[in-house]
């Protein structure tokens, strides 16, 4: 299967499932079935595009569910909890089998039937299915039919219609053929149909595939009746006649006038045929069935003769010519025929001929060396046709959006940096050699690179909503496993951020809810006893500030005991028992490998696995995380983490000597400082009439005492600080490099970048300047 | 080659069938996503043939169908139908859908619908 399609079909199915999950999230929550109809939806789409797909086991479990669904839907199943259990099994189920398919291209998982049977069992209050196919009917009771169906046919023709019978079969592989079966008795006069059988009663239920027998009054003639019915896709006729009058008893009558093969002719024919085609002629095969009450049938087919042009048209008929002037024959003639005219224009003048009954008409078509007639049998005038001609004048309303291979858009990103490198190092030229025309190109295209710049970001970024969607799920789940009762709420997910960390920062996350769930919010007695309210409340939010987002899981539960924490920790050997570490240092240890502090390992977390990978993981994406707590109020993780990865905006500056980048997403102003003073210890200056701290960056990088007045003033939030530098060297777009595992572990630098004369400058991260 | 408009809530399963309209020689003119959409493009675009999914958002596909032919009572429309779905393709064809296509779908089926559809 096209690859295109099966990255189509992931997507799109994840949305579906998505909204499945959402909905039975509301279902459970409040009881309301109103999403019932939106689920049912995404179950049928998933369904649909599974089958399309190949892929048996989604479509197979969908569709079982789609019955469940279609149940509640029309009021015939109660929302019992079997039934919601059955359905969030079945969610899950289709996850597993999306994910292999994503992972491996086809379904693994092959054993389903427990999970079937489910469905089916919560399913069977749904009334049972009508009765499937017909039985066979013994013969006398045949026989008995048969004086029925000649009762009803004689009525009919006493009331001056025709009667006639036709019995269709399905094409094998036909899925619907009672629809089918719709189509023809849509093309039907109403109150014509006098007959089936099977009778109506099954015909109306919803599963029967055997041949169809049925018998009409008409006004029409039952060529136009049976090629209508032929038109229909997916039905056969099997056999069709005319009920008609004869010497006292209604008989059938059948066949087609034309042979189901091309007549049979002798070479002597086919090379007139042949000819005749090779002249530009038209060559026709032409079947005619007289009307029984015709009483001069040879006069009758001299008229039919001449509305084709003459008996010098003719080519070959059958019976031969001299029967036919002697009227030799039953009531079918069949004739070839040569003309200049459309297949059409014949077919109308035969038409016009009355006390015909049948006219059949194929064209003789030259293939290579042998002359074979057509596939077609064309029965019908006038088609109609109509040249479709494209409306060029006319708008046509392109596709809003497009899915694009996210290796090309790395890719993309990868050269831009790039080019941004080449671009500074071109800027860096420009300052040494004076050429105007250089000045302005390269002026030009800083500026088409800053916009080609914020639009490959933007390309880039999407809402941390689809991390988060999947959440209160999985808190709903957990909760219930340790028998918790949590109020979860999500703020913020519109967050953007760039995809590669939106995909990658879901796991992180899962694991602080977990946390929270399982060590964060206490037991309900517990809560009660503490005074707060019976459930835990889990806040999952993310905003962005300056260059960074920040993402935050916060509980109302029992925050963190710092003492027992330090005790474990001196316990484990991580620190020394003197060590007097800040609150935050004791977080931290948190997320130092193999630390518990539970004393029930649960299945969830516990293990000492987790909160260490979490950090390593968040890190990784050039993030930060820490924790907040008070002990008894509850607990805050805040993870940090940059808008994009790859390029930012920064300001150049020098300190000791050396070149550093702010970015300049933070910059609030920056300007000379002259009145300062010292505050307990902390040097300020009054800005925008706040007081606000300094920090001599050199002192921070524990440089030599020098003075400075240059001041970059830099923001968080609300909080405002000073960075007191020794140079500004000017604007500049860097590449954000990552730095390695043991600088990571300083915390004033977010990355390093390498500057248009080839020199490396550290990023400074601004956060790590700020104190709580 | 006749101008055709593509209804389905899934932009998954309009491809396909515009996959197969496309080599089938026809020009697909517009798409619409859902049923309320269906019958206003219907009216912008007079396509010569719709193909339209039953189940969707907003409008489902018969009482679009209806709505279409109310407005155009020779509209040619051909539903898309899942398995399973039976009463509701009866429905549409007493509606005047001139015929279906049950997914999975398969180009000779669509294209042979489409043909006679349009004959």
């Amino acid at each position: 299967m096209n690859q295109e399609y099966l990255s189509m079909f992931i997507d799109e199915t994840k949305e579906h499932l998505q909204a499945w999950s959402d909905g039975m999230l509301d279902i459970e929550k409040s009881g309301d079935v109103t999403s019932i109809p939106l689920l049912f939806r995404a179950a049928h789409t998933i369904k649909g595009m599974s089958m399309t797909m190949g892929f048996h086991y989604m479509g197979d479990i969908t569709h079982h569910a789609e019955n469940l669904l279609d149940g509640i839907r029309n009021n015939k199943i109660q929302l019992s909890d079997r039934v919601v259990e059955a359905l969030f099994h079945s969610l899950d189920a289709l996850e597993t089998l999306l994910y292999e398919i994503e992972e491996h291209g086809e379904e693994q998982t092959d054993n389903w039937n427990i999970l079937i049977q489910e469905i089916e069992k919560a399913c069977q209050a749904e009334s049972e299915i009508a009765a499937t196919a017909a039985t066979v009917e013994d013969l006398t009771e045949l026989d008995e039919t048969e004086a029925v169906v000649r009762n009803i046919a004689n009525t009919a023709m006493q009331q001056g219609y025709r009667v006639y019978e036709f019995e269709i079969g399905f094409e094998p592989g036909c899925v619907m053929t009672l629809a089918r079966w719709a189509q023809v008795r849509q093309l039907l006069d109403e109150n014509a149909l006098l007959y089936t059988d099977p009778e109506p009663a099954i015909l109306d239920g919803t599963d029967y595939s055997g041949n169809i027998r049925f018998v009409i009054s008409s006004t029409r003639d039952i060529e136009e009746v049976a090629t209508e019915i032929d038109h229909v896709s997916e039905v056969q006729i099997v056999r069709l006649g005319e009920w008609i009058e004869s010497q006292g008893t209604t008989m059938l009558t059948s066949g087609d006038v034309l042979p189901k093969h091309k007549i049979e002719t002798d070479e002597h024919v086919e090379t007139v045929i042949r000819k005749a085609i090779q002249q530009s002629y038209f060559v026709y095969e032409v079947g005619i069935r007289l009307s029984s009450r015709s009483q001069l049938k040879a006069p009758r087919m001299y008229m039919v003769f001449e509305a084709i042009g003459g008996q010098n048209h003719l080519l070959f008929t059958n019976p031969i010519m001299d029967r036919i002037e002697r009227e030799e024959f039953e009531y079918d003639v069949q004739f070839i025929m040569w003309s200049q005219e459309k297949i059409d224009g014949i077919k109308g003048s035969i038409d016009a001929i009355s006390e015909i009954e049948l006219v059949e008409l194929r064209e003789w078509k030259e293939h290579e060396d042998t002359v074979v007639r057509s596939e077609n049998k064309i029965q019908t005038t006038g088609t109609g046709k109509k040249a479709a001609k494209p409306d060029l004048g006319k708008e046509t309303k392109k596709v809003s959006t497009i899915r694009v291979d996210t290796d090309k858009l790395d890719e993309l990103m990868n050269l831009f940096s790039e080019l941004v490198i080449d671009k500074t190092r071109l800027e860096e030229i420009r300052k040494e050699v004076s050429h105007e025309g250089l000045q302005q190109t390269t002026d030009h295209m800083s500026r088409v690179s800053n916009q080609l710049q914020e639009l490959i970001m933007s390309i880039r970024m999407i809402p941390v909503e689809s991390v988060f969607q999947r959440f209160p799920r999985m808190v709903r789940d957990t909760a219930k496993q340790v028998g918790k009762d949590i109020e979860f709420s999500i703020s913020g997910e519109d967050t953007e951020l760039d995809r590669i960390v939106v995909e990658e920062i879901g796991d992180p996350i899962m694991h602080m809810l977990r946390n929270s769930i399982d060590h964060g919010i206490e037991a309900a007695d517990e809560r009660t006893r503490n005074g707060k309210s019976k459930e835990g409340h889990i806040q999952l939010r993310a905003y962005p500030s300056g260059s960074n987002v920040f993402i935050e899981v916060e509980d109302d539960g029992a925050g963190i005991n710092r003492e027992k924490v330090l005790q474990k920790a001196i316990q484990k050997g991580i620190v020394s028992p003197d060590a007097r570490l800040s609150d935050q240092q004791v977080y931290q240890l948190l997320f130092a490998s193999g630390f518990s502090t539970t004393d029930a390992i649960t299945d969830l977390s516990g293990r000492g696995v987790g909160l260490d990978v979490v950090k390593a993981k968040i890190e990784s994406l050039s993030g930060k995380v820490e924790i907040q707590s008070q002990l008894g109020k509850g607990t805050k993780f805040v993870i940090q983490l940059p808008l994009s990865l790859a390029i930012l905006h920064g300001l150049l500056v020098k300190v000791n000597g050396d070149p550093y980048v702010i970015p300049i997403s933070t910059i609030a102003e920056v300007s000379e400082v002259t009145s300062t003073k010292t505050i307990n210890g902390q040097k300020v200056t009054v800005w925008r009439d706040k007081v606000i701290p300094l920090i001599d960056v050199n002192q921070v990088f524990q440089g030599p005492d020098h003075q400075s007045s240059k001041v970059i003033f830099i923001h968080k939030g609300d909080k405002t600080v000073g960075l007191i530098v020794d140079e500004l060297l000017g604007q500049q777009e860097v590449v954000l490099k990552s730095l390695d595992r043991e600088l990571k572990a300083i915390p004033y630098f977010s990355g390093a970048t390498i500057l248009g004369d080839g020199t490396v400058a550290l990023i400074l991260d601004t956060n790590a300047y700020f104190k709580d | 080659m006749a101008k055709i408009l593509i209804v389905d809530d899934a932009a998954f399963m309009r491809m396909m069938i515009k996959e197969m309209v496309i080599k089938a020689g026809h020009e697909v003119i517009g798409e619409a996503t859902n049923g309320l959409e269906a019958v206003e493009k219907y009216q912008n675009l007079s396509p010569d043939l719709v193909t339209l999914d039953i189940t969707m958002p907003e409008m489902d596909g018969i009482q679009a169908l209806k709505a279409i032919r109310a407005k155009n009572p020779n509209a040619k429309v051909i539903m898309c139908s899942a398995m399973g779905q039976q009463a509701m393709v009866i429905e549409a064809i007493q509606a005047g859908a001139r015929d279906f296509v049950v997914k999975p779908f398969q180009g000779d089926r669509v294209n042979e619908a489409i043909t006679k559809a349009l004959a």
